[in-house]
C-alpha cells in the first residue's frame, strides 16, 4: 500500500530551483533510499516533506491525504471574533476622534461641581454617536444646548426643562433642514415648519432669513448621517480585513512540522539536532509527550493519573533506548554522548513519536565500518517492526545492502529509480554520480 | 524617579550591623526584582524576544490589586483591619491578580507577537515597545497621572523582636515568604513536568521540538502565561511592600528587572534570580554607602562591568540552554 507519494514536487528559492518535478512513491514496510551527489537536493526533499519548506509546486500525500492541519470550527469562530473586534475598532477610529474626545471626556471634566464619571462619559459618547444635541450645565444653573461634539453652542436656557424644550425644537429644526422642507408664507411671515408639517418652528420677516436658518441647520443635519455611514463602512471593512487576516495567518501555518509529526512522519537530521542539554531519557520522552494527556494544573500537582502515564512513558522510552543500543546511558546529557550514540539517540527520539514513516538523513555519516553494519541491522529491524524508512545516504554499502528501492537525484531532478541492481547498472547514474566519484 | 527604598530605619551605630541591615533590605528588594526578571528571561529564552510590555503588565496587575482591595471593602464588606482577613485577602489577591496578568500576557502574545513569529526579530521587538506604550496609557487612564497610595496592610513590626540589633519586619518576611516558594516551584515545574520539558526543548531547538509533535505555539503561550502570573504575584507584593503605585512603575521596575535578567544571563532562570538579588543589594548598599542619587548609576555601572567581562551574563553559557 502506498504510504507517501510525492507528485511533481518542486522547491524553488528565489530564482534557484533546488528540486524539480520529483515523483516518488514509498510503500509500507519499504526501505526507500534517495542518493545523489552533494547539492542534488536530497535534504531539500526531506525539508519539504517535513514542512520546513513550503513546496513551490506539486503535492505531497501521506496515506492519500495532503499533509495539512485540519480545518476546525474553532478557527472559524476565531476568524469571526477577531473580525468583529477589528470591525468595532475600525468603526471607533473612523469617527472623528477629536470630536468624540471632546464630547465624552473633555466636557465631563469641565462640568462644574461634578466629578468625572465613566458612566457619564459613556452616555455622552453614545449620544455623540447618535447625533443627539448635548445639554451642558453652566455656572448659575444655566444650561447650554450644543452640537453633539460640544463645539458650537446653539442657545442658552435658564432651566433644565427649558433646555430640553429648546433641544427638541433645535432637533426638529435640524430634521426639517435635512429634509426638503422650504419656508412657507403664512400671514405675511415666512415660517419654517417641521418635517411632518404640523408645527411652526420659527418665523421670519424675510424669506432670505428663513432660508439662511435652514441652510445653517442643514449642515448639522448632514453630520450625524455621514458619521453613521462612515462608521458602518469602517465596521464592515474592519470585519472583512480582520477575519481575512486571521484566516491568512492560520492558513499559512497549516503545514507546520508539528502537524506532519502528528500525522506519523518522523525524521533525523544530517547535522544532529538533539536537545543537547537534556538527558538521553528526556530527549526520548519529548517525542512521547503528544501522546499523553492532562492539563497544566494536573501536571503541576502531579496527580496519580499523570504519574502513571509518565511512568509508562519512561518505561517505553527505556525499551526504545535498549532497541537502538543505548541502554544504561539514560542519565547522560545528550551533548556528552559519542557521535555514533548521538545518531542512534536521534533515531530513538524519532521512533518515540510512533511514526509510520521515518526519514533518516545520512545516519551513517561519520561512522566506522563496524558501526555502519550495526546501523544496517537497526534500519532492517525498524522495517521489520512495520515501519517504512526513507533514507538519504552516501555509504554505498549501506544503501545497496538494505534498500528495497533507490531513487537517484542529480541537480534537483530524478534521473533514475529502481531496485539496487537496476540502479547500479543504469548508465546515467554511473555517469552522474558513481562515475564522477570514481574519477575523483 | 526611582522606587523608594525602605532604608530610613537603619541604625548606624555599628559597622557590620549597618552592613547586614542594608544587605537584608537589598535581598528583600532583590527577590521582588527577581520575580519580574523571571518573566523577561523566560520569554527571551523561548522566542528570543525582549518583551518590553512585561513591566507594564506588572503595573496593570498592581492597579488591579489596588482596585480589588477597594472593591472588596466596599462591596463585600471585607474588613482590612483584622489580621486573619488580611491574610485571606492577600491570598485571594495572589490568585486573582496573577490570573489576570497571565491572561493579559497570553492575549498580547496571541494578538501581537504570534502573527510575527516568522518575521525578522526586529518586528516583534518594536511591537513590544508599542504594546508597552499602549498598556502604559491604559494605566494612565485607569489610575490617573499621580502616584497612588496602596493600602499599608502588612505590619511593620519586627519579627526579630523590638530590641534586636537588626530590623526585619513582618513586611520583609512577607516578601521573602512569597517570592522564595514561587521561585522554587517554578524551578521544579520547569525541571520535572512534561510542559517544562517541552519548554526546554523548544528553547533549545524549536524546529526539532516541532518535529517531536510539540505544539510550539501552545508552549510559547504557556511561557507567557507563567511569566505573566509571576509579574502578577510581584505586582501584589510590590504594592503591599512599597505602598505607592503609579502608571510609570512598570517602566522603572521593568528596567531594573530587565537589567537583572541580563546581568544573570538572559534566558537563564537561576541567572534571573541571581541578577535580581545582585541589583537589590547594589541598590541598598549603594544608597547606604554612596548616596541615594547614585544608586541607578551604580546598578548600570555594575551591569556594564559584568557585560564587559562576561558578555553572556553571570550564569549565561555559550550553549543554547535558555530556560
Amino acid at each position: 500500500m502506498t504510504l507517501l507519494k510525492l507528485n511533481k514536487l518542486i522547491v524553488r528559492f528565489g530564482g534557484l530551483t533546488a528540486v524539480e518535478d520529483v515523483d516518488c512513491v514509498v510503500r509500507e514496510r519499504q526501505i526507500f533510499s534517495i542518493i545523489g551527489p552533494n547539492g542534488a537536493g536530497k535534504t531539500t526533499v526531506f525539508n519539504a516533506i517535513t514542512g520546513i519548506y513550503e513546496p513551490s509546486g506539486g503535492t505531497i500525500e501521506f496515506r492519500g491525504q495532503p499533509l495539512r492541519r485540519r480545518l476546525s470550527w474553532q478557527v472559524l469562530v476565531l476568524c469571526v471574533v477577531v473580525g468583529l473586534i477589528t470591525g468595532f475598532g475600525a468603526a471607533l477610529v473612523s469617527v472623528d476622534v477629536n470630536a468624540l474626545w471632546r464630547a465624552a471626556i473633555k466636557r465631563n471634566y469641565a462640568r462644574p461641581g461634578e466629578p468625572f464619571s465613566y458612566a457619564a462619559a459613556g452616555h455622552d459618547a453614545w449620544n455623540y454617536m447618535q447625533g443627539t444635541l448635548a445639554l451642558d450645565r453652566m455656572r448659575g444653573n444655566r444650561w447650554a444646548v450644543r452640537t453633539p461634539d460640544g463645539r458650537r453652542t446653539l442657545g442658552y436656557a435658564k432651566s433644565h426643562d427649558e433646555a430640553e424644550q429648546m433641544r427638541s425644537r433645535f432637533e426638529k429644526l435640524i430634521d426639517a433642514a435635512g429634509s426638503t422642507t422650504a419656508p412657507v408664507e403664512r400671514d405675511g411671515k415666512w415660517v419654517v415648519r417641521d418635517r411632518d408639517d404640523t408645527e411652526n418652528l420659527a418665523s421670519f420677516e424675510a424669506e432670505a432669513d428663513a432660508r439662511a436658518v435652514l441652510d445653517k441647520y442643514a449642515t448639522l443635519a448632514r453630520d450625524p448621517a455621514a458619521r453613521r455611514r462612515s462608521a458602518l463602512v469602517a465596521l464592515l471593512l474592519g470585519i472583512v480585513v480582520g477575519s481575512a487576516g486571521t484566516w491568512a495567518v492560520w492558513s499559512r501555518a497549516r503545514r507546520t512540522p508539528e502537524v506532519i509529526s502528528r500525522a506519523g512522519i518522523a525524521r533525523t537530521f544530517q547535522n544532529i539536532r538533539l536537545f543537547q542539554n537534556m538527558t538521553v531519557l528526556e530527549n526520548v520522552l519529548t517525542g512521547m509527550d503528544r501522546g499523553l494527556r492532562g492539563g497544566v494544573i494536573r501536571m503541576a500537582l502531579q496527580l496519580p493519573g499523570i504519574r502513571q502515564q509518565e511512568r509508562a512513558a519512561r518505561e517505553r522510552a527505556r525499551r526504545l533506548l535498549g532497541f537502538v543500543g543505548l541502554a544504561g546511558k539514560e542519565r547522560m546529557l545528550a551533548k556528552n554522548l559519542p557521535y555514533g550514540d548521538q545518531r542512534r539517540l536521534e533515531i530513538a527520539r524519532a521512533l518515540a513519536t510512533e511514526p509510520q514513516l521515518i526519514l533518516l538523513d545520512e545516519p551513517a555519516a561519520g561512522m566506522n565500518p563496524a558501526e555502519s553494519i550495526e546501523l544496517n541491522r537497526l534500519i532492517g529491524q525498524i522495517r521489520d517492526q512495520g515501519l517504512s524508512v526513507l533514507l538519504i545516504e552516501h555509504h554505498m554499502k549501506v544503501v545497496m545492502g538494505i534498500s528495497d528501492r533507490i531513487a537517484v537525484l542529480d541537480y534537483g531532478a530524478k534521473i533514475a529509480e529502481g531496485t539496487p541492481e537496476e540502479v547500479r547498472k543504469n548508465p546515467k547514474v554511473i555517469a552522474a554520480y558513481l562515475g564522477s566519484e570514481e574519477v575523483s | 524617579m526611582t522606587p523608594p527604598l525602605l532604608v530610613a530605619a537603619v541604625d548606624t551605630s555599628s559597622g557590620w550591623q549597618t552592613f547586614l541591615q542594608y544587605a537584608l533590605i537589598g535581598l528583600t528588594n532583590g527577590a521582588l526584582f527577581a520575580l519580574v526578571a523571571l518573566g523577561y528571561t523566560m520569554v527571551y529564552g523561548i522566542i528570543e524576544l525582549i518583551n518590553f510590555a512585561h513591566g507594564d503588565v506588572f503595573m496593570l496587575g498592581s492597579f488591579l490589586a489596588l482596585a480589588l482591595i477597594g472593591a472588596m471593602a466596599k462591596y463585600l464588606g471585607w474588613n482590612w483591619g483584622e489580621p486573619a482577613m488580611i491574610g485571606l485577602g492577600i491570598g485571594l489577591l495572589l490568585v486573582v491578580v496573577p490570573l489576570f496578568c497571565a491572561a493579559l500576557n497570553v492575549t498580547i502574545d496571541r494578538v501581537v507577537y504570534k502573527p510575527l513569529r516568522r518575521a525578522p526579530k526586529l518586528a516583534p521587538l518594536v511591537s513590544a515597545i508599542g504594546v508597552s506604550f499602549v498598556l502604559m496609557n491604559v494605566g494612565l487612564l485607569w489610575g490617573g497621572a499621580a502616584d497612588r497610595h496602596f493600602p499599608d496592610l502588612v505590619s511593620r513590626q519586627s519579627v526579630l523582636g523590638e530590641t534586636a540589633a537588626l530590623s526585619f519586619t513582618v513586611k520583609d518576611l512577607m516578601v521573602v515568604a512569597i517570592t522564595v516558594p514561587i521561585m522554587i516551584a517554578l524551578t521544579l515545574f520547569v525541571k520535572t513536568t512534561r510542559l517544562g520539558k517541552a519548554m526546554r526543548a523548544t528553547a533549545q531547538d524549536p524546529l526539532a521540538a516541532q518535529l517531536m509533535g510539540i505544539n510550539v505555539d501552545r508552549v510559547i503561550g504557556a511561557t507567557f502565561a507563567l511569566g505573566g502570573a509571576l509579574a502578577g504575584a510581584a505586582a501584589v507584593i510590590y504594592g503591599l511592600y512599597i505602598n505607592t503605585v503609579s502608571y510609570q512603575m512598570g517602566f522603572q521596575n521593568g528596567l531594573y528587572a530587565f537589567t537583572a535578567a541580563v546581568l544573570g544571563g538572559i534566558g537563564n532562570i537561576p541567572g534571573a534570580v541571581l541578577g535580581g538579588l545582585v541589583i537589590g543589594l547594589a541598590r541598598s548598599l549603594g544608597s547606604g554607602y554612596v548616596g541615594e542619587r547614585w544608586t541607578s548609576a551604580l546598578v548600570f555601572v555594575i551591569l556594564i562591568a559584568i557585560l564587559v567581562f562576561r558578555p553572556a551574563g553571570l550564569l549565561g553559557s555559550r550553549t543554547r540552554d535558555k530556560v
